[in-house]
Formats: structure tokens, sequence, C-alpha cells
């Protein structure tokens, strides 16, 4: 039986009364490539917030790699990597010194961090740019270094919001492939995004969360199983078209912007 | 469609709405007040001036002192330059540039911004001036009148031809990250210039008198000779072979304004484009980090990413840099003509230390300020939050120790401190610092702030901050009050030094506590937290 890597019992968060998760049951398992769907506001943020430690859960349970979130925070975070919303860059080092000091901070020694930082510049095509501030990357950089950042330790677990969100072409065939070569290595990864199509080339499992509340969970053969457009049992859908009928679907916008 | 004139008005509605939207972005009420009782202020200050000077120009023109003229007339280009160029290092406001974007052709361009320059709020009054001058020579040498209006005329369009160069060169500058911070940095040094000014005219540094060699009087001289201002007088004064070539030159001066102004502006209305510029490293080497004797690797790397911020942090330097400037000042130069009130050496590193002591605030009180969206990333290592913010603090102390340390050996070679009083003042500087280091963790999470870098008004911590500093301050300074008097009333001579390390004892048992209590908080409030100091 696969080893279960990401799991949530009953997870529940409220922001002054309004819930944006609500009773979630997660389970994500090692060297799945795990992908977290919803609309906007869905609660998809709040979520990996909270399996990451940067929100406290309202209640319900997080376990990562068998481990208590709450119980055993310090050791589930050295064994995480993470993407967050924001990037959480230290703006004002430089993409070098930047990597050097997240994998120091994660106990590796100086000389492994500075050969690790050394590899992962090269890798992500940013050793041009190892000596300028991160604050004057342009935003696909930053998004490569933030990836750098949150696998210069070696963790088993990459938690990445929407990693592929304003990232050019070039970058995002790079990200891809690290992410490819990471899940071949034994990782599981669990990510957000709103570019379907990356999700349905990248993913080998998927969840769709809608008003804070998983409506779709398996693989994505499964999905397309469970889902079937109404007279056509034969297509095969697209995630996009799985999507749009698990979550709601679009407004005629016919009648509006006429002039456009 | 529209036409090139409501360009214009769109343009003036555009300041005016600047103008509007600067009082309704002002948050609380108390502040709306002060900010149109300040725009008021500023109107009648212009309109006073103006009359000031109407009548300085009659009465030099009277009495046939037209030099005096020159100065004026220099004051008038001076603020028309200046002005607008320090307002603009105050607030980004718009950036002419973006208007290219628009479908608007180059000579309409190039008018509107002419026209933007001429609705600036130093222009504006500097015409007032202008005007009120002309006036002056209206009614002093009524003759003078319809030529010194067309003088003047010249003289407000090379203002403006040369105000809008300036501001140019100015936004290209500030497009890039590096020229705002230089800038923030240039400004904040201009703004401590008057502080060690009032302390030379009080007395308390010792400044050497200044006499600048003959050959900087003999460039002021020429450029005094070709410079519009005198160029105007004589043009006014005479109609000679030497004021006719002088009418030439200052004919000449617009014109090459604005060819320069053409050429400036025709780079930007092509789509020129600033980056930052950087070194290109080919080789990849990546030197390890530093690593701090003691010190395990994740103590070392945050030292060294705190230190590497504050080496980046051009204002936090400056600021941790005055007392250094202000001490080498008072132990080199001396007490001064009207006597320094610290003129003994216990005393001066008693003031250096207390100094140093409250300059501590500028870090310790906004320990996250400076991370902005990095603060996530303390989430996210495997360190927990007491665990930084004590390397923060120790960092912090470290840097302001070292200064301290470098202060203290200085006084005692230089001044001699006898080792009771370096022991007391030694102790009595850390019981403040730990102090500092305590409540500012607390205010660091109770009242976050981001740190904006390249605006010179922005603070580096909260307004709460000064209010806290005072609770840690006072109380400290009736103490300290208290054992001075009670040493030289009742001669305890022990008093001071037992004082100082009992505050020192306190101090330590008070940070430890209000630690604890701020990493409470933030853990609690994490994201309310991330959320002030991100975007």
């Amino acid at each position: 039986m696969a080893e279960t890597v990401v799991e949530t019992v009953a997870l529940r968060r409220t922001f002054a009364g309004l819930v944006a998760v609500d009773g979630l049951n997660l389970r994500v398992e090692r060297q799945q490539f795990y992908g977290f769907l919803g609309p906007n506001g869905a609660g998809k943020s709040t979520t990996i917030k909270m399996l990451t430690g940067l929100l406290r859960p309202t209640s319900g349970e997080i376990r990562i790699l068998g481990m208590d979130l709450a119980q055993n925070s310090v050791a589930v975070k050295s064994r995480i990597g993470v993407v967050p919303e924001g990037l959480a860059l230290f703006e004002r080092l430089t993409g070098a010194q930047l990597l050097n000091f997240v994998g120091r901070m994660y106990g590796l020694d100086r000389d492994m961090a500075a050969e690790r930082t050394s590899e992962l510049l090269e890798f992500m095509d940013l050793k041009d740019s190892a000596d300028k501030l991160v604050a004057d990357y342009s935003h696909g950089m930053k998004k490569k270094t933030a990836l750098a950042a949150a696998v210069i330790h070696g963790p088993a677990v990459l938690f990445l919001d929407e990693p592929f969100e304003g990232v050019d072409a070039i970058a995002a065939t790079t990200l891809k492939r690290l992410l490819q070569r990471f899940i071949s290595h034994g990782g599981t990864v669990f990510l957000t995004s709103h570019v379907l199509e990356v999700v349905e080339r990248l993913c080998t499992h998927i969840g769709i969360i809608r008003q804070g509340r998983l409506v779709a969970s398996g693989s994505l053969e499964d999905l397309r199983a469970g889902v079937r457009l109404a007279g056509d049992e034969q297509t095969t859908l697209t995630l996009e078209e799985i999507f749009l009928q698990v979550v709601g679907g679009s407004k005629q916008d016919a009648e509006v912007l006429s002039w456009l | 469609m529209t036409g090139p004139t409501s360009h214009f008005s769109l343009l003036l509605w555009l300041r005016w709405h600047i103008f509007v939207n600067s009082l309704r972005s002002r948050t609380k009420q108390s502040e709306l007040m002060m900010g149109v009782l300040g725009y008021g202020i500023v109107a009648l200050a212009v309109l006073g001036s103006s009359f000031g000077f109407f009548f300085a120009t009659y009465t030099v023109l009277s009495e046939g002192q037209t030099y005096i003229l020159e100065i004026l007339l220099w004051v008038v280009f001076l603020a028309w330059q200046l002005i607008p160029v320090l307002f603009e290092g105050y607030s980004p406001g718009l950036n002419f540039r973006e208007v290219a974007r628009y479908p608007v052709s180059f000579p309409l361009y190039v008018l509107l911004n002419a026209a933007y320059g001429l609705f600036d709020p130093a222009a504006i009054a500097s015409l007032f001036w202008l005007f009120s001058i002309w006036l002056a020579v209206a009614i002093a040498h009524p003759s003078w009148a319809p030529w010194a209006a067309f003088l003047f005329v010249v003289f407000a369009v090379l203002n403006l031809l040369c105000n809008r160069i300036v501001v140019g060169v100015f936004e290209r500058f500030q497009s890039t990250r590096r020229g705002r911070e230089m800038v923030a940095a240039a400004l904040l040094l201009l703004m401590l210039l008057p502080q060690m000014f009032n302390l030379a005219v009080n007395g308390w540094v010792r400044v050497h008198r200044f006499h600048p060699p003959q050959w900087i009087w003999d460039a002021f001289a020429t450029l005094r000779r070709f410079a519009p201002p005198r160029l105007i007088v004589q043009s006014m004064e005479s109609w000679s072979a030497n004021a006719l070539l002088g009418l030439a030159l200052l004919l000449l001066y617009p014109i090459l304004a604005a060819l320069m102004q053409c050429r400036q502006l025709h780079r930007v209305y092509s789509g020129e484009i600033y980056t930052e510029s950087f070194r290109v490293n080919r080789e990849l080497k990546i030197r390890p980090g530093w690593q701090f004797p003691g010190m395990d690797e994740s103590t070392s790397a945050i030292f060294e990413k705190e230190l590497r911020y504050l080496r980046q942090s051009s204002r936090l330097l400056i600021t941790l840099a005055y007392p250094l400037v202000l001490f080498a000042f008072m132990l080199l130069g001396g007490p001064g003509k009207r006597g320094f009130p610290f003129a003994g050496g216990s005393n001066l590193l008693g003031f250096f230390a207390a100094v140093l002591a409250l300059s501590i605030a500028n870090l310790a009180y906004n320990i996250f300020g400076m991370d902005r969206d990095g603060f996530g990333r303390w989430l996210l290592s495997p360190l927990p939050l007491e665990r930084v913010m004590r390397i923060k603090n120790l960092a912090h102390a470290a840097l302001i120790s070292a200064i301290y340390a470098a202060g203290a050996i200085a006084m005692a070679v230089v001044r001699g401190v006898p080792a009771d009083t370096l022991v007391t003042v030694t102790a009595g500087f850390f019981c403040v610092v730990i102090l500092q280091l305590a409540v500012g963790n607390v205010v660091s999470v109770y009242w976050p702030k981001r740190v904006e870098f390249t605006q010179v008004t922005s603070r580096t911590t909260s307004s709460a901050a000064g209010f806290a500093s005072l609770l840690v301050i006072m109380p400290v300074m009736i103490i300290g009050g208290m054992v001075v008097f009670i040493t030289s009333y009742a001669r305890i001579t022990w008093l001071p030094m037992a004082a100082g390390l009992t505050g020192l004892v306190i101090a330590v048992m008070a940070y430890h506590w209000l630690t604890q209590w701020a990493v409470r908080h933030a853990e609690e409030n994490l994201e309310q937290i991330a959320g002030e100091l991100g975007v």
C-alpha cells in the first residue's frame, strides 16, 4: 500500500465568521503529482497555507509524512519545500546569497549550501543574474528562485501555490523539468494552479475545491469516468470540461460589452 | 475624439486631482486639517513673499543697487529648479514619461510636457514672484516696463525648460531602484546637515573656519557674468555693445535648452527604457556564506543576512553612522566657544552611549520591517520564530555594541575614562539596549510596518514605536536621575555601578518575558503580520 504523505481530517478555517475551508479531507500519496484546483476564492491558498504552517487551522488535523503538523512543525518544515503565494523572498539579497542563506537555514553546511546554490542557479538559467539583487529580478526569475529555494535542502514533499502564474514559456519549461525530476526521484508535489492545461499535462491526481469543500478528488482517469457530458458517454473530457462541470458553468456574455 | 486643447485641460484636471487626492489620502481627520492648513500657509507664504519681492525690487531700483535685483532673480531661478526636484524625491507623483504611452504626437507631447511643468506649484509661485519684480520695475522705471516684460518672459521660458530638463534627468534616475534609493539617502543626508550646522553654531562641535581658494571665487565671478540674472539686469540698464552681446547670449540659452529638451523628450517618446545595471557573472563561483565563531550554521546565516540587509540600506547606515560622526566631532574638536556641557571624558562617553542606545530603536522596533514579503520565509523555515527573533536581536545588538566599543576605546585613549565609570556607563548602555530590544520585539509583532526603501517619508518603524520607546526611556531617565542625585547628595560612590548592574539583570529578565509574549502574539496572528509586511 502506498505511503500517505499529506493527509487532512475535517480541516476547517474561518475568518471572522466567513468559512474559507470547510471540513476538508485530503489524502496525497508518495510520488503523486497532486493538482489542487478551484475557482478564485475557493480556499486553495488557505489550504496550502495551513498545510505548510503559514496559517493555523480553526479545527481539524494535518498530517505530513506521518507527523502531526501542530505537534511537530519544526520536523515537518525541515522535510518539506514551499513556494508560497507571495514567494517570501528576501529581495535585498542577491539570488546566490538568498539560496545560500536558505540552504544554511535548513541545516546544510556552508560548502554544501554553496555547491547546491551553484547547481540550482545553473539549472534554472539564473547563472548570469547570480550577483543581482532579487528585488531587480523579473517575475519569472523570482518564481524560479523561489522554487530553487524550496528544493535546496532536498525535501520529500513540495507545496507550490500557483507556480506557473505569470511565468513565460521558457521559465515554465524549466520549472516543469525540475518538478518531473523531483517526482521521478521519489518526491511528492502538491500544487495549486489556474492553468488547467499545465495541470492536465503534469498532474497524476487532482482535487477540486469549491466554496471550501472538496467536490472531486482522484486520478485524472477516475475523474473522467465520474464526470460525463450529458448524452455523450464516449468523448474523453478535458480537464477544463471536468472543472466546469464540477464547479459550475460559464456565464453567457453575448449581451454585455457589445461595443467591444 | 478630442483635440489638443482638451489635452491641456485634461492635464490641468490631472494636476488638480493629484493635489486634491493628496489631501483625501490622509487617513485621519486631524491630519487632513493639518494638510489643508499647511497648503493655506504655503499659499499665504507665496503671496507674502511676492509682496517682499515687489518691495525689495522697488527699493533697490530706487536706490540704484541693481545687483540686488540680480540676487532676486537668482532666488527665483533656484526655487523654480530645486523645489520640484525636492518634492519629486518625497513622492513619485506622476512620472511624465508615462504620458508618451498615450496616442499623442511628438510636438503635442513636448507642449504637454511644458504645460505640465507650468502647472507645477513651484512654477506658479515663481511666476508670482517674477510678476511682482516686473511690477516693481514698471513702477520704479516705467520706461523699462515693456523691455523688462520681454526679458522676464525669456527668463520664464528658460526656467521652465531648465526645470523640465532637470525633472527629466531626475525621473530617469528615479526609474531604477538603485537610483531611487540613492536619492532617498541623499535627501536624508541633506536633512541631517542642518542638525550638524545647529551643533556647530551652538558651539557643541568645533569647526575650523573654511577659506575657499581664489579659483573658486574666480569661477563664481565668471558664472555670475554669463548667468541669465546678470544678463537681464545688464540688458535693462543699458544698450551698450556689451549689453547687446549679453542679450544675444540670453536669447541663445532658451534655444539651447529647447534643443536639449527636445532631444531628451524624443528619447523618451521613442520608448527609451531604463533598467538596473549589474555585473554579469559569467564565471559562476558561489562563495560559501559567512561563518561567525561560536555560532551554528543557521545562526551564522541569519547574522549574515541581517548584516547584508543593513549594508544594503543607506538610510539605516546614515542613521547609525550619525552618532559616530557626532562623537568624532566632539572627541577631536572638543568644546567650542560657548562651552560643551559634556566636556569631560566620562560625561562624553555617557552622552555617546545614550545617543547610541536610542538609535537602536530604528532596528529594534520593527525587526521584520525590512524583510517585507521575506517574513514568510521565517515561518517556512525549520526554526522556531522565537529563535529567529533572538538571533536578529543579537545581530543588531552586536552591531551597536561594536560601534559603542569603538567609541569607548577611542574615548579611553584620547580623554581617559576611569574604570568604574566605564563599567557603569557600559552596564547602563546594555541595560537600555536590551530593554529596547525587548520592547521592540513586542512592537514589531503588534505594529509591524513594511519598510519602503525608496521613499524618504517612509518611516522605518510604526508610529507606536515612538511611544513605546518613550516608555523605555522615561523610567530609565527618572531612575538614572535619582541615582545621580542620591550619589551626589549622600556621597555613595558605589551606587551608580550597583544601579547599572542591577538594571542590566532586570533588563535581561524583562527581555525573556517580553520576547515570549511577543512570540505568542506572533504565532496567533501570523497572517495578519504577513499581510502588513507584504504587498
